[in-house]
């Protein structure tokens, strides 16, 4: 059976969050749900953005595209009645901005579920989730899944932004935790993940960095490499700092990278990621839409 | 379809069931687009590049979108002809469908051995000499740029290819591409492919620096296409029709109606490129165009079409 297929889906909402974000929900039509039904987490679409109207007052130069866009998948329902897929893009350039003219009961061509998922094995006891900014999105997507098909699984998200306002797609409360302010992700704790933020800002959670964060709470919390994943998904030098503190600490680390690539699937070899061979000196160039986006972080040359 | 048309087409001794082939680079090696088509309802298969040995290819930005085009500076990343022979041909063997294999190099003898690796391969059909390619810092484009070259490797490469027709791709970044099409055919080219991409720039304003690592790059997509069907149209009266020798039209191809531009033009058979990246089954939609087109039109052969240019 084909993994992957060109998918038309039905629009449900696609809510604008803030200046910059974006919240697309696409309900997937039944015949694609034997090759939807197999997404897992990490996973992403090519969305043909082509036929798509420019908004009246484009911030960006308009530019006729030919080429697909590639987005994560913030959460994909998966029930025995129906599927539904969130994409969560922030508007960056004339693609993305003529996104935010797809409107309630559009159809949108996507192929999808493409590449590695992460992955979770049976022995695992505690995944450390690693996300800065939008880099977040496709672990809330981890969490959903851990949450619901490995429940006994300790999970603990660590969350990297400028400032708060940086996180504006995820709902975010604050309460009193021995006398601190305390702000938790929604998105993350409804899974039974208990989320930390670092800000640059320090708007929220600690001021500072996201692996300073997480090296302080390994720490603080006494989380042992044995039976622990690190999953991380954020800017390159973020995950590179993370790939770091993993392989000092003798972490094992999953990391989702992300590269221009003009197909998704294969054929164009442009999202090369320089990848070591074990036990040789020369390195290969992976293809991040096939052999990633999800990688071991000690196979990567950062 | 329809079936008072026949779409079939001789191409440099090869047969087939359609014009429409898919573009190197573009496709994989032979299995990449299973999950979207059955490729044997192509007319032909167009391999990636191989060279002599596996190339890792460029750093990254490897590709940079475009207006109605991007730009791409791969650098003939491949797996090496050893590996091809070992891991490919026997894919190649379970397809029904004409496999041509693109053959890059540096220098004229690293083209001539993979060709000789490959002459007597009964899975492969014929082969494609890329010498046009813009990314790689030698051979490549300085091949296709000097007629006197082109004559001497495309000699040499055929009389390494056996009874396997030799198709030479060319570049556009030339003068008088009628020069370059007239020197490969003189060296025994039983085919012409054109055109392969422009080298390009897109700059990063903010970094004042270009976006690809490699600096540039080559366009391809809708943008070229009229360039490129004003080339193969030039190529046709110069060229290819005083020779006899058939056209593989190319760049920007989308649609039924675009591959009909190029055949009308003067090619006997297109490529898809660009295209497929977007649309992974375009090929299977032009190739039902084109027999619709055939049929409104009430042409019998789809030969009647080639070079019809009024």
């Amino acid at each position: 059976m084909s993994e992957k297929a060109e998918i038309k889906a039905n629009v449900i909402s696609n809510k604008a969050i803030g200046p910059c974000f974006c919240k697309l929900s696409l309900r997937i039509p039944e015949q694609y749900y034997p090759i939807m039904s197999r997404f897992l987490p990490g996973q992403f679409a090519q969305v043909a953005i082509e036929n798509l109207g420019s908004p009246a007052n484009p911030r960006f130069s308009p530019r006729q595209s030919v080429l697909r866009k590639p987005f994560s998948f913030s959460s994909v329902e998966i029930t025995k009645n129906h599927i539904i897929a969130h994409i969560l893009y922030c508007v960056l350039g004339p693609g993305t901005e003529k996104m935010t003219t797809i409107k309630a009961g559009d159809e949108i061509n996507m192929i999808a579920p493409l590449g590695t998922s992460f992955t979770v094995s049976d022995d695992l006891e505690t995944a450390l989730l690693v996300g800065g900014g939008m880099g977040a999105v496709p672990l809330q997507s981890l969490a959903e899944y851990i949450h619901k098909n490995h429940p006994k699984k300790k999970m603990i998200a660590f969350i990297g932004a400028r400032a708060v306002k940086g996180l504006p797609f995820f709902h975010t409360h604050d309460h009193l935790e021995k006398g601190k302010i305390v702000t938790e992700i929604e998105e993350f704790e409804k899974y039974g993940a208990k989320t930390y933020i670092a800000t640059d800002d320090g708007s929220a959670g600690i001021k500072g960095f996201v692996t300073e964060l997480l090296a302080n709470k390994v720490s603080e919390l006494s989380i042992k490499p044995a039976n622990t994943m690190i999953y991380t998904c954020g800017p390159e030098p973020m995950m590179k700092a993370v790939a770091g503190f993993a392989h000092k600490n003798n972490f094992k680390c999953q990391v989702s990278l992300e590269r221009m690539m003009a197909c998704g699937i294969g054929l164009c070899q442009s999202c090369a990621v320089e990848c070591s061979q074990p036990g040789q000196t020369e390195t290969v160039y992976k293809l991040c839409c096939k052999d990633g986006p999800v990688f071991d972080s000690a196979e990567v040359c950062w | 379809m329809h079936s008072k048309t026949d779409i079939s087409v001789d191409f440099a001794g090869v047969r087939l069931k359609n014009p429409v082939m898919t573009a190197s680079g573009t496709c994989g090696y032979v299995d990449e687009l299973d999950d979207f088509m059955d490729i044997n309802l192509l007319g032909g298969f167009i391999t990636k590049s191989i060279t002599l040995l596996p190339r890792k290819g460029n750093p990254v930005p490897r590709i940079v979108e475009t207006n109605s085009g991007m730009l791409n500076a791969i650098g003939l990343a491949n797996i090496g002809v050893d590996r091809f022979i070992s891991e490919k041909i026997p894919k190649i063997r379970e397809k029904n469908v004409p496999f041509f294999v693109n053959i890059a190099g540096w220098q004229i003898d690293d083209y001539v051995a993979v060709t000789a690796r490959l002459a007597d391969e009964d899975a492969i059909a014929g082969f494609e000499l890329n010498i046009s390619c813009p990314n790689v810092k030698k051979g490549g484009i300085t091949f296709g740029t000097d007629p006197v070259l082109i004559k001497k490797i495309t000699a040499e490469v055929k009389s390494a290819a056996g009874k396997k027709p030799l198709i030479v791709k060319l570049t556009p970044g030339v003068t008088d591409i009628s020069a370059t099409a007239a020197a490969a055919v003189e060296g025994g080219a039983d085919g012409l492919s054109l055109i392969n991409t422009f080298t390009a720039m897109v700059i990063d304003i903010e970094s004042r620096k270009p976006v690809l690592a490699n600096r540039t790059g080559g366009l391809s997509g809708p943008a070229i296409k009229p360039i490129a069907v004003y080339l193969v149209n030039k190529v046709y009266k110069e060229v290819a029709k005083p020779a006899g020798i058939p056209i593989l039209g190319l760049g920007g191809i989308r649609t039924a109606s675009d591959a009909i531009e190029f055949i009308i033009a003067g090619a006997t058979a297109v490529s898809v490129g660009t295209a497929t990246f977007a649309q992974p089954r375009c090929c299977l939609e032009i190739i039902e165009g084109i027999a619709d087109y055939c049929g409104r039109h009430g042409i019998k052969n789809i030969s009647e079409l080639t070079g019809s240019l009024q």
